[in-house]
């Protein structure tokens, strides 16, 4: 009996150890290996006929996957994000945190006008005429930011509406050869977190709603915690950090109703090939837990739950939904087989902070669709600027802005996904830097990018828009609910597009690239634009987009003068070494008064 | 008299962490195995208890390692 008892004891620790595994980073790992293993999923039947073609992700071996056209070309997709479907809080007395969606959902209200703006709430409303002007700039994506909020505003009741509304948006698109990301953004959790009734907490403050979106109240758990902002960041809210959280464990089911209201988008735009694929979830905050395991037991696994919904991959393991679903958990096949639309997966909102991969980020899906969606806010959100650093005497990131790029080169790689810069951008101010460099670095790396903002009305600082506020140049920026006078009166939808921002954004950039090997690079300052290269005789078109903006003589391929100012320049096939070049002019300007 | 081994709790707190953070596991092994050998090696009278919790401890621990290593692994031969 002496000889076995070493045995009994560590017969129950094996398996405690085994059950604990399956839950854990080894269950996750092993499921990640069989995803590495399993066939890809791949369409079923012809693609729908679209306006536009159909995006996918291209896997080339030995290099980092890409976004390609039909024809396998590189595509480069430039844009912004307006904020006008955002269910932003909106008001002028802070003590009421619950007002109505402020613009009108229903599409009539947008048919052929636009509703007043108004500075009680930071964003204008998205119109038509916002489209035509991204058009104008040379953009050729929008990464439309949604609310789960007006999606769902009640449990398990999708607000059709609002999808018409966001139809009409891409139907804009549509017209304007735009392709259209539609996010599901969040900015900590919710603007249904509250905020105080009694003075703040030592260290707190009362939270600024008005940048605060996502989740629907019914959605929003904060269990009694006090709704204060500390170290003056939004996401360092004890209620905002419990709500995130109780999502992450999927309390309530908060995770299927989440991956219901994307269903339902999915089924909307299922055929539709001016849609570009589905932002699952913007900036991922931890809520109480830690990377690397919130990423890699968490996050990552919610998203592989959301493409086996959506796509019926089936990589995860079969396990009971509407309760804690643990990282090797997949999810039911919701029978929509959405399987032409590229899924954007943000990194951990952590990462902004760190401009380094903060967790292990392993194989997540057979569904080959994947884009790793980069926020690159270098100087702007990254610990040097958390300790009150400036960006010109920064002593981190150790590498500078290639630290976030070629790091995140390495994690795209290691998921099997193309990797695209969803957000980006900064007070004009520091255009000159932060911008600047970080459109360089998306050449070097040859990623795409979705500027935010689009157009922003007002702020406690500088507004962070391609065009100016509603105050334009005005010292004070702030909103009318932000220590402004209580200015409530009807307001343009935006000021005037920034000059330094035009000549920034409004770039020379090849929209469809056939070969693969190739760099490229365009001077914002002079206007000058140069793409070399090695052309294989079967490889397909490549074509270099100018905007009206840029005046000077192109060369290398052939030109074509379109009528709304834009030229293109077209690399038919050949064999061989090429240059396509823009020379340098001066730019032109819209210059807006 | 029975005594419970003074290493053998942590060690099965580092298994268990080890798990979900596995730089933690390989500091579970060496612990884990200190407490084994304490509680094999007590004076003659006293008994050390805590061996199942010693066992968890060296079981995550070994596991939580070869994931730690073998996860690295894989991410490297994937993204380079």
């Amino acid at each position: 009996m002496t000889n076995l008892r070493p045995t009994l004891v560590r017969i129950p620790a094996v398996l405690l150890v085994v059950l604990i595994s399956a839950i854990s980073y080894p269950g996750a790992v092993v499921v990640s290996l069989v995803t590495r293993t399993a066939p890809a999923v791949l369409p079923e039947g012809t693609a729908p006929a679209g306006s536009l073609p159909w995006l996918r992700v291209e896997h080339p071996a030995g290099a980092r996957p890409y976004i390609a056209d039909p024809e396998g070309r590189l595509v480069l997709l430039h844009g912004a994000i307006p904020g006008g479907l955002i269910d932003f809080w909106s008001g002028t007395d802070p003590t009421k945190t619950e007002p109505a969606p402020h613009y009108p959902i229903d599409p009539a209200a947008y048919a052929g006008r636009c509703p007043a703006n108004s500075a009680t709430i930071r964003v204008p409303p998205l119109c038509q005429n916002d489209v035509s002007e991204m058009r104008a700039l040379g953009f050729n994506v929008i990464r439309l930011a949604l609310s789960w909020s007006l999606l769902e505003p009640q449990r398990g009741i999708y607000s059709r509406q609002y999808l018409d509304r966001v139809a009409q948006v891409v139907g804009w698109a549509r017209a304007q050869g735009l392709y259209v990301i539609l996010d599901m953004h969040q900015n900590a959790y919710s603007r249904y977190v509250g905020r105080p009734t009694e003075p703040p907490l030592p260290g707190g403050k009362p939270p600024g709603l008005w940048d605060y979106s996502g989740a629907p109240k019914w959605a929003t758990y904060t269990d009694l915690l006090p709704s204060e902002v500390y170290l003056g960041q939004r996401e360092v809210n004890p209620a905002v950090l419990e709500a995130d959280s109780n999502f992450w464990y999927n309390r309530a089911g908060l995770q299927d109703e989440y991956i219901g209201a994307l269903a339902a988008i999915a089924r909307r735009f299922k055929s539709d090939s001016t849609v570009a694929g589905y932002g699952i979830f913007n900036e991922p905050w931890p809520g109480w837990n830690l990377s690397p395991g919130f990423e890699d037991l968490l996050l990552f696994p919610f998203y592989r739950r959301v493409i086996d919904a959506l796509t019926g991959a089936r990589d995860g393991i079969r396990c009971a939904t509407q309760v804690f679903m643990p990282a090797p958990c997949g999810y039911p096949d919701l029978g929509i087989h959405d399987r032409r639309h590229l899924f954007f997966l943000d990194t951990g909102l952590v990462r902004e902070i760190t401009d380094f991969p903060t967790h292990l980020g392993l194989t997540l899906s057979a569904y080959p669709n994947l884009v790793l969606a980069l926020h690159a806010y270098t100087h702007k959100y990254t610990f040097d600027a958390l300790a009150g650093q400036q960006p010109d005497k920064a002593s981190y990131p150790f590498f500078g802005y290639e630290q976030s790029y070629k790091t995140a080169d390495l994690e795209a790689r290691a998921l099997g996904a193309a990797l695209f810069v969803t957000e980006f951008g900064s007070e004009t101010t520091e255009d000159a830097l932060l911008l600047r460099n970080q459109l360089a670095e998306q050449e070097k790396h040859q990623v795409g990018f979705t500027f935010w903002t689009w157009k922003e009305n007002c702020a406690s600082g500088t507004t962070w828009g391609i065009y100016a506020g509603v105050y334009g140049d005005a010292k004070d920026q702030r909103c009318a609910y932000d220590g402004r006078p209580k200015e409530t009166g009807v307001k343009p939808q935006s000021g005037c597009l920034r000059s330094g921002r035009e000549a920034l954004l409004a770039r020379v950039y090849p929209v469809a690239v056939g070969s693969r090997d190739f760099t490229y690079a365009y001077d914002p300052s002079t206007g000058a634009f140069s793409m070399v290269g090695t052309a294989g005789p079967k490889d397909p078109d490549t074509v270099v987009v100018i905007p009206p903006e840029v005046t000077g003589a192109a060369a290398g391929g052939d030109l074509i003068n379109a009528p709304n100012g834009f030229r293109t320049l077209t690399l038919h096939a050949q064999s061989g070494r090429f240059a396509l070049s823009v020379a340098a002019a001066p730019l032109r300007l819209a210059n807006c008064k | 008299m029975r005594v419970r081994e003074v290493f053998a709790t942590r060690a099965a707190l580092l298994g268990f962490v080890g798990l979900f953070f596995g730089v933690f596991a390989p500091f579970a092994i060496a612990v884990a195995l200190r407490s084994l050998r304490n509680i094999h090696r007590a004076q003659e009278g006293i008994v050390l208890t805590g061996e199942g919790s010693a066992a968890f401890g060296l079981f995550a621990g070994i596991v939580g390692t070869i994931t730690l290593v073998g996860g690295v692994a894989l991410w490297l031969v994937s993204a380079l």
